[in-house]
C-alpha cells in the first residue's frame, strides 16, 4: 500500500502544476496598415477676364461688369467701345479647369480686388484698372453663389470668375483683360 | 483495493487537465488606420496606440477615421487547474513595413504599443513584456498597435494597404 499512496502523491502533484510546454511557441497574425494618399488638387487657367473694348464719358466715371456666366453689363458712363455699340467680342469671365481626386469637394478663393492691364485702342498700354466684386461660377453648383465645389467622377470641375472694371471719367478706349490667380484646396 | 484506487485516479487525470498542449494564437482584429490625407511631396502621419493622431506636412481630408491597430493574443494554457499563472511574451514586428503603389511610397519604420511596459516597437527588434494575471484556461489579452508612415509623393495619389504581420512567442508560463 505504501508504493502506492506514493505513486498517488505524484501524480496528484502533477496534475496541480502549471503546463510548462507552451515556451517558445509561436502564433502570427497578418494585420493591415491603411492609409488613402489622395493626389493633389490643381486649377489650370483657360482664359483671362476680358472686359472687352471699353469706352468712358469725359464727365463721368462709371463699370463694366462681366459675369461669371458670361455677358457684360455696362454703368455710369462706361460703354462698348466697338461697332454698333453692342457687346464686344471676347468679353468672358476668367475660366479654369480644376483636377484633383473624383468627388471630393474643395474650396475655391480668389482675390478681393485685382488689376486690369490695356491696352489703347490705337495701340500701347492704357492706365491699369482696378476689378472688385468678384463673382464665381462653379460648374458643380451651378446656379448657386459658392465657393464650394466638388469634383465630378473624372476628378474635374470648371470655374469661371466675372468681375467689376472700375472705369475714371476720360479713361480713353482700350481693351481691358485681367489675368487671375486663384487658389483651390481640398475640403 | 489499491488497484482499483489507483485506477480511479488515474481515471481523474486524464480529464480535462491533461486534455490538449498548450498553445498561443494571435488574430489581427483591426487595421492600423491612417485615414486620407494629401501631400505635396513628402509627410508623415503619426497613428498612437492610444489613437492620439499627428501630422507633418500633410493636409488631413475627410475620410475613413484614423486609428490604431488592434491584435488580440490568446494563450490556452491546455489544462483546467486553478492555478494564477503568467505568460512571458515576446512581440515582434519582422521587418519595415512599406509600400509603393504608383508614385507613392509609404513606409512604416516605428511603432508603438499599449502593451504593459513596452512603448516603442522597431521592426525587426523582439519586445518582452509580461501577461499577468492568468488563471483560467484560456488567457487572451487585447492590444493596440500605433505607427508612424512616411510618405514620399512623386505623383498622383494612392490607396496603401500595407501587410503588417506580427509574430507573438509565448518565452515562458510564469
Amino acid at each position: 500500500m505504501r508504493p502506492v499512496r506514493l505513486g498517488l502523491a505524484a501524480l496528484a502533484a502533477a496534475a496541480a502544476t502549471p503546463a510548462l510546454g507552451a515556451t517558445g511557441q509561436s502564433s502570427t497574425a497578418l494585420g493591415q496598415a491603411q492609409a488613402v494618399i489622395v493626389s493633389p488638387i490643381i486649377a489650370v487657367s483657360l482664359g483671362d477676364l476680358d472686359f472687352g473694348s471699353l469706352t468712358s464719358s469725359q464727365t463721368a466715371s462709371g463699370t463694366v461688369t462681366v459675369g461669371a456666366e458670361g455677358g457684360a453689363t455696362y454703368a455710369g458712363g462706361a460703354g462698348p467701345a466697338c461697332a454698333g455699340g453692342g457687346a464686344c467680342a471676347g468679353i468672358a469671365p476668367a475660366r479654369f479647369l480644376v483636377s484633383g481626386e473624383a468627388g471630393r469637394s474643395y474650396t475655391v478663393s480668389a482675390p478681393a480686388v485685382i488689376t486690369a492691364t490695356g491696352t489703347l485702342m490705337g495701340g500701347g498700354s492704357a492706365p491699369a484698372l482696378l476689378i472688385d466684386a468678384l463673382s464665381l461660377h462653379l460648374d458643380s453648383h451651378a446656379g448657386s453663389v459658392t465657393s464650394m465645389g466638388q469634383l465630378d467622377n473624372k476628378g474635374e470641375d470648371r470655374i469661371a470668375v466675372g468681375g467689376r472694371l472700375n472705369v475714371p471719367a476720360g479713361t480713353a478706349p482700350a481693351h481691358y483683360r485681367a489675368t487671375l490667380t486663384i487658389m483651390v484646396t481640398y475640403s | 483495493m489499491a488497484a482499483a484506487a489507483l485506477g480511479a485516479v488515474l481515471a481523474g487525470l486524464a480529464g480535462p487537465a491533461l486534455a490538449a498542449a498548450p498553445s498561443v494564437t494571435v488574430n489581427a482584429d483591426q487595421a492600423l488606420r491612417f485615414g486620407t490625407f494629401f501631400t505635396d511631396t513628402t509627410g508623415t502621419r503619426t497613428v498612437s496606440a492610444t489613437g492620439s493622431v499627428t501630422g507633418s506636412a500633410i493636409i488631413p481630408l475627410t475620410g475613413a477615421a484614423p486609428g490604431p491597430a488592434q491584435f488580440t493574443i490568446t494563450y490556452d494554457r491546455g489544462n483546467n487547474a486553478n492555478v494564477n499563472y503568467s505568460l512571458l511574451v515576446s512581440v515582434l514586428v519582422p521587418g519595415t513595413a512599406s509600400q509603393v503603389s504608383g508614385g507613392v511610397t509609404g513606409t512604416i519604420a516605428r511603432f508603438d504599443t499599449d502593451l504593459p511596459g513596452l512603448g516603442t516597437l522597431l521592426p525587426g527588434q523582439t519586445a518582452q513584456f509580461t501577461l499577468l494575471g492568468c488563471q483560467r484556461r484560456i488567457c487572451s489579452r487585447t492590444f493596440r498597435v500605433g505607427g508612424t508612415l512616411q510618405v514620399a509623393r512623386t505623383s498622383g495619389g494612392a490607396d496603401l494597404a500595407i501587410p503588417l504581420p506580427i509574430v507573438v512567442t509565448v518565452l515562458a508560463e510564469l
